[in-house]
């Protein structure tokens, strides 16, 4: 079974998120902080990433940062998922290497199936 | 805009419950920012801060998108525009722009308050419009933030700076030790200046940097979870060093020490789910103590059985602790009530023209959850009462040789299972004479009668009983002296009172440290309410006294095509016999062997308090405890159990049967009346 590693400083969030990806079959992994957040990575391995971007101390974009500036997680899919809907946020989070940019409020029947196309496109 | 509303309606309580988190932040956050708008020893408003109550209000946003409450999502929005540019020029705000961002943060509380309740949404219009005034504001940029960052409290006092590395493994983070909880416990230390992740081959190891007083250092223990560490060379002052190694460390590092000591290492559990264990405790307890009657009964019986009686007692001993575990996990900081009680002060006080200062003691006692909720309106009228009533004038005070500021203070102090939490105030003190006057026109007070500090308690806590003639605003809102004594007391607590003229006032109020609530019928036995904890009872059956039939030396009514067994609750407490005719039935006890407890009247269904009856003069069979029904009279918790087990141990000695020849007509049905349960 795939893992996702859901990044959020809301647990409330965190639980929607989850809520919303129930029904494609994935495990999760939780972190509420950037650096929690890289050491789920470190510690066990992880398919997917959701990651939001105002986190206390540790930035979501710090974490793509790490995450693509190490040679293992090159191909690891980040879908970052935020409140912030300006074009600048956006740009940004996709030159540090986003691999999709949403954002909240979501609803489920969007977010599922393009992490589910992510995850089919990684196992490809 | 998406549309997930409905699907995230299972979210909603979640909603309530973190939207209350940010919203005490931004409470707290507000209120230090307000201390730096009139202050004159802080230049700024704290970075860290004003990041975090950022943060908390972005959140709050997200989440209300999510749930579709678009009052809050808009509130939270305008309040963020209003604040970004507080926070990137770092300058001193003026009352003005606060009172913006209080009414805005308040606006914000009665949206959620009016979704949760299904009130109507408050009108936010003006509110918003004082907030994008302040968005709009040209407020002068300054580069005063990075210095702003380095903390400045005890200026030159001997510090050092550790650098410690931890590294996480799989078996760590098992036992709970990742590193948010390494973060939490370096916060605790001292000041995280910096924390980087460095990746390797293997994994990954978090150098952090923590500025402690001197002679503070890492625990030996921490070297078993992952932790190493080294003192900085170079002894340092605090303030010394913002300067180019400064400037390196990650500007998020002061909030990191602000916020890693609250972070992600805390659960949120409903209170209901915390219940439901206990009460399988509460089972755990019963069943153990069954199996200890069976020990001695073996040991009666001349078996050998030492190594059951110390397996049972060790059993007695870890139940005990998990039952005291339990009630640590219901309990949170009296502080978090304090708060809140901060917020609301800050409104009478400048209702009232008055200058009060206002100093907490004890804010990290700790408390039951539903006690701290249920005290939050009786100490918001204490403090509103003191505002307004006990504290004077600065010119009156000064008159009196006071100083002009009056004290208003709160503590919060623990003792043994209770915790005791005062109110005092430096103001003029009760006016007994007045009082006096009041209760005698009243006829609560004869004319001879002198007046103690507590008859003086009781006369201002009876109903309606106010010495002014019109409440005023302030004050007035809310609950009375009479609501504050009948809340202290349904949460089995004491209220007192002393009072001195032209010293002031103290309400001491002692309470349960934790509490057991149920749901009860309340019954009448005999003139005698008791109640009985709800999920006992199977059924309520309405019966005419002449149905009550004695079989076999047993009293029985007929029953789904039997008979059912009855215990008569009047008789076994020895209480006069009522002379209703129509009484009722409760069904409690097992599905195959249910018993019927006869009470006279059913009065009402309602939350109660358990007290455990620990007197053994009070203590009986068949009670499980009792409670304040808020008005001073004290009620029996019937123990249903404990009742079914005594009405089996009569019957054991008695054949149990059935009548031989269930009569036809009520094959499917039962001679009484069914009730809802």
């Amino acid at each position: 079974m795939r893992t996702i590693l859901v990044v959020d400083d809301s647990p409330t969030m965190r639980r929607m998120i989850m809520a919303s990806l129930r029904d494609l079959d994935v495990a999760f992994d939780q972190a509420a902080s950037g650096l929690e957040a890289i050491e789920r990575l470190a510690v066990a391995p992880v398919d997917l990433v959701v990651l939001d971007l105002n986190m206390p101390d540790v930035h979501g974009l710090e974490v793509l940062r790490f995450v693509r500036s190490h040679e293992r997680f090159s191909t690891l899919p980040v879908v970052v998922l935020t409140t912030r809907s300006d074009d600048e946020s956006r740009e940004t989070a996709l030159r540090e290497g986003a691999t999709r940019y949403l954002t909240k409020p979501f609803s489920p029947s969007t977010l599922a199936p393009q992490i589910r196309d992510l995850l089919a496109a990684a196992t490809s | 805009m998406t549309g997930g509303d409905a699907f995230f309606g299972e979210f909603i309580d979640d909603y309530y419950a973190e939207c209350d988190e940010h919203l005490s932040t931004a409470r707290r956050v507000l209120l230090a920012l307000e201390a730096d708008a009139v202050g004159s020893s802080s230049p700024a408003p704290e970075p860290a801060q004003l990041r975090e109550l950022l943060r908390s209000l972005h959140t709050l946003k997200g989440l209300a998108g999510m749930v579709g409450d678009a009052c809050a999502e808009r509130l939270a929005h305008a309040l963020e525009d209003a604040l970004r540019p507080i926070e990137r020029a770092l300058v001193p705000v003026s009352q003005d722009v606060v009172d913006a961002l209080f009414a805005g943060v308040e606006s914000l509380d009665r949206c959620v308050t009016a979704r949760k309740s299904g009130g109507a949404e408050p009108d936010v219009g003006d509110v918003l419009s004082r907030l994008s005034a302040v968005a709009g504001a040209h407020l002068p940029r300054t580069d005063q933030r990075h210095a702003a960052d380095v903390r400045s409290d005890a200026p030159g006092a001997p510090v050092q700076i550790y650098r410690l590395t931890f590294t996480p493994s799989a078996a760590l983070s098992q036992r709970g030790m990742g590193v948010d909880a390494v973060r939490a416990r370096l916060a605790a230390l001292g000041t995280v200046l910096d924390a980087k992740p460095r990746m390797f081959e293997s994994g990954v190891v978090f150098d952090f940097r923590v500025e402690c007083a001197a002679g503070r250092c890492p625990d030996a223990a921490w070297e078993t979870d992952g932790l190493a560490w080294e003192l900085e060379e170079t002894p340092q002052h605090s303030g010394e060093h913002g300067t180019a190694e400064q400037s390196a460390v990650s500007e998020h590092a002061s909030a990191i020490a602000a916020r890693a000591a609250a972070g992600s290492s805390v659960v949120r559990v409903d209170l209901s789910r915390v219940d439901a264990v206990m009460r399988l405790v509460g089972d755990l307890v019963t069943t153990r103590s069954r199996l200890d009657g069976l020990v001695r009964s073996l040991d009666a019986a001349g078996a050998s059985s030492d190594a059951l009686e110390e397996t049972s007692a060790a059993m007695e001993r870890q139940l005990r602790q998990l039952r005291e575990s339990l009630v640590r996990l219901r309990l949170v900081p009296v502080g978090e009530v304090f708060e809140r009680l901060r917020f609301a002060a800050r409104d009478a006080i400048r209702e009232s023209g008055k200058r009060v200062a206002l100093v907490f003691r004890g804010e990290s006692t700790e408390i039951d959850k539903l006690v701290v909720d249920r005290m939050l309106e009786p100490l918001l009228h204490l403090v509103r009462n003191a505002v307004s009533h006990g504290i004077e004038a600065p010119d009156e005070r000064v008159a009196k040789g006071k100083p002009p500021e009056g004290t208003l203070t709160l503590r919060a102090v623990a003792a043994g299972d209770r915790i005791v939490i005062d109110v005092e105030d430096d103001g003029r003190g009760m006016d007994a004479e007045r009082i006096a006057i009041r209760a005698r026109e009243r006829g609560l007070l004869l004319d001879d009668e002198p007046l103690s500090a507590d008859r003086m308690l009781e006369l201002i806590c009876a109903p309606g009983f106010s010495t002014r003639d019109e409440a005023d605003r302030t004050s007035g809102r809310g609950v009375g002296m009479d609501v504050v004594r009948s809340t202290v007391r349904a949460l089995a607590g004491d209220l007192a009172m002393t009072t001195v003229p032209d010293q002031g006032t103290r309400f001491v109020i002692e309470l349960p440290l934790t509490l057991m609530i149920v749901d009860a019928l309340l019954v009448e036995i005999g003139g005698q309410q008791m109640a009985v904890p709800q999920p006992a009872l199977r059924e309520i059956l309405q019966v005419e006294r002449s149905e009550i039939i004695t079989f076999e030396s047993n009293e029985v009514v007929r029953y789904r095509g039997g008979v059912l067994p009855v215990v008569n609750l009047g008789q076994l407490f020895a209480l006069p016999r009522s002379p209703r005719d129509t009484i009722y039935v409760l069904v409690v006890g097992a599905e195959e062997a249910p018993t019927g407890l006869l009470v006279d009247r059913l009065v009402q269904l309602r939350e109660i308090v358990v007290h455990p009856v620990t007197d053994p003069l009070v203590a009986m069979p068949g009670v499980g405890g009792a409670t304040d029904l808020g008005d001073g009279r004290v009620s029996l918790i019937l123990d249903a159990a404990a009742l079914v087990r005594l009405a089996l141990e009569r019957r054991d000695h008695r054949a149990r049967s059935r009548i031989p020849h269930a009569p036809a007509s009520g094959a499917r049905s039962t001679n009484g009346r069914h009730l809802v349960v």
